[in-house]
């Protein structure tokens, strides 16, 4: 009896410890298939993720198709907005914006993207635009002879704008602006060319309701450099930097837009529609924001 | 004495099955098949890798120079266990390799490795054309 008693415990025993085996077992087939699972999906949700990849990578490249740089800057009570150059550029932006739409679209297919980057408007406007988000815009010609900015938002304008012209050549006359001590817009203007002796700052304010110009005659025998801020088409707080289509005249610009923190930009980029198919996933974008996106 | 022996048998073969059914249950656990894990880890190391080489202008003056020194510099840089490559063509087909470096010391086969593509600018005025690199990271399987 003792016997019968200790065998059958014995095999109690053993029987729970099999079904327990058994159990652990089966327990660790469904974690590991989870988990597989789990894996797999994060690696293909990365996969079918790659055309927001290749729009950010086509973004990082138009700063330097264009041959211009902006940037955002932003504290607690103001906001910037950078944008440099040289006009014309040294590059040939016509044709080389052409280029880049058709070598995308090369790439794109090479990694399994149909890519649509429609140059329609810009080639038949002459323009490459480009904007923020607090509706400050700003324009340059394909040929690289002008850049234009303007602010769509009345309430949206700059309080500051400091600009530095650096010029390849030295002017032979100058007709300088008459800044407004009234004005409502801050202005620093920092000139240099190749004259040491021509070099100058300007400060002081300007009216966005009033036009005021700033305009250098080289020995070309063209038209200049023409600096033109205040109201211009009919919209307050402009500018316009052209060089006139002068042919042997190279000049550096920057302009650095200040903004109170209300009205700061966020973002900002150029208005070149790009469309990109992947395998489960499409994108559209009327704007590239190359800062801030 | 006999009472004793059998008990201790019978006790060390259920310790038997029990760890052999532990390891069965373990190894079951374990990822078989496609380790999805790492080679997402690489897509992603990869990817900014190339990020990071196309911002700060690395790939572009690499180009320019005709010097990968700085390109070496950044992958020698990666973790030990980590081992990276970058071939950058000159047109986005992929059929003129321009260079190809890979992190000194890592194993050429590449095994189970991961590649992403990037489109970087070169600007040789006035032509400011499309480059591609291909970036490649897998294992280290040296010591």
């Amino acid at each position: 009896m003792a016997n019968a008693n200790t065998t059958t415990k014995g095999f109690v025993l053993s029987f729970s410890l099999f079904v327990m085996g058994i159990f652990l077992i089966l327990y660790a087939q469904l974690y590991a298939e989870n988990g597989f699972e789990q894996r797999m999906d994060s690696a293909v949700i990365w996969e079918d993720s790659s055309i927001a990849r290749f729009a950010l990578d086509a973004q990082a490249d138009l700063n330097r198709v264009l041959d211009q740089f902006v940037s955002l800057d932003q504290n607690e009570t103001n906001g910037w907005i950078s944008i440099r150059g040289r006009l014309p550029s040294l590059l040939d932006v016509e044709e080389n914006i052409q280029s880049y739409r058709d070598d995308l679209v090369v790439f794109g297919r090479d990694v399994n993207i149909l890519v649509t980057m429609d140059l329609t408007d810009i080639l038949e406007d002459g323009n490459v635009m480009g904007h923020a988000d607090n509706s400050f815009w700003w324009k340059e010609k394909l040929d690289t002879s002008r850049i234009q900015f303007w602010n769509e938002n009345v309430l949206g304008k700059p309080t500051q704008i400091d600009i530095n012209i650096n010029v390849e050549s030295q002017y032979v006359d100058v007709n300088a602006w008459v800044l407004d001590d009234n004005g409502n817009i801050l202005v620093n203007l920092s000139y240099a060319d190749q004259n040491t002796q021509h070099a100058f700052t300007s400060s002081g304010y300007i009216s966005d309701e009033n036009t005021v110009a700033y305009h250098w005659i080289f020995d070309d025998g063209a038209s200049g450099v023409t600096l033109q801020l205040g109201k211009i088409n009919g919209i307050n707080g402009s500018g316009i930097l052209d060089t006139n289509d002068s042919a042997n005249l190279a000049l550096a610009y920057s302009f650095r837009f200040t903004f109170d923190a209300n009205t700061a930009p966020t973002r900002l980029g150029y208005d070149i529609p790009l469309s990109l198919s992947g395998k489960n996933a499409t994108m559209q974008m009327s704007t590239q924001w190359v800062e801030g996106g | 004495m006999g009472k004793g022996f059998v008990i201790a048998v019978d006790a060390l073969l259920a310790l038997v099955i029990l760890f052999t059914l532990l390891t069965i249950s373990l190894e079951s656990s374990r990822q078989n098949g496609i380790d999805w894990a790492q080679r997402e880890q690489l897509q992603v190391l990869a990817y900014h890798a190339g990020e990071s080489l196309e911002l700060s202008n690395t790939l572009s003056h690499a180009v320019l120079s005709d010097s990968t020194t700085n390109v070496r510099s950044f992958l020698d840089g990666l973790p030990y266990h980590l081992c990276g490559s970058v071939t950058v063509y000159d047109n986005p087909s992929f059929s003129t390799s321009v260079f190809s470096v890979s992190k000194s010391g890592c194993a050429t086969t590449l095994g189970a490795a991961e590649t992403v593509q990037r489109g970087f600018i070169v600007a040789s005025p006035p032509d400011a054309n499309l480059y591609v690199a291909s970036i490649s990271m897998w294992v280290n399987e040296n010591g």
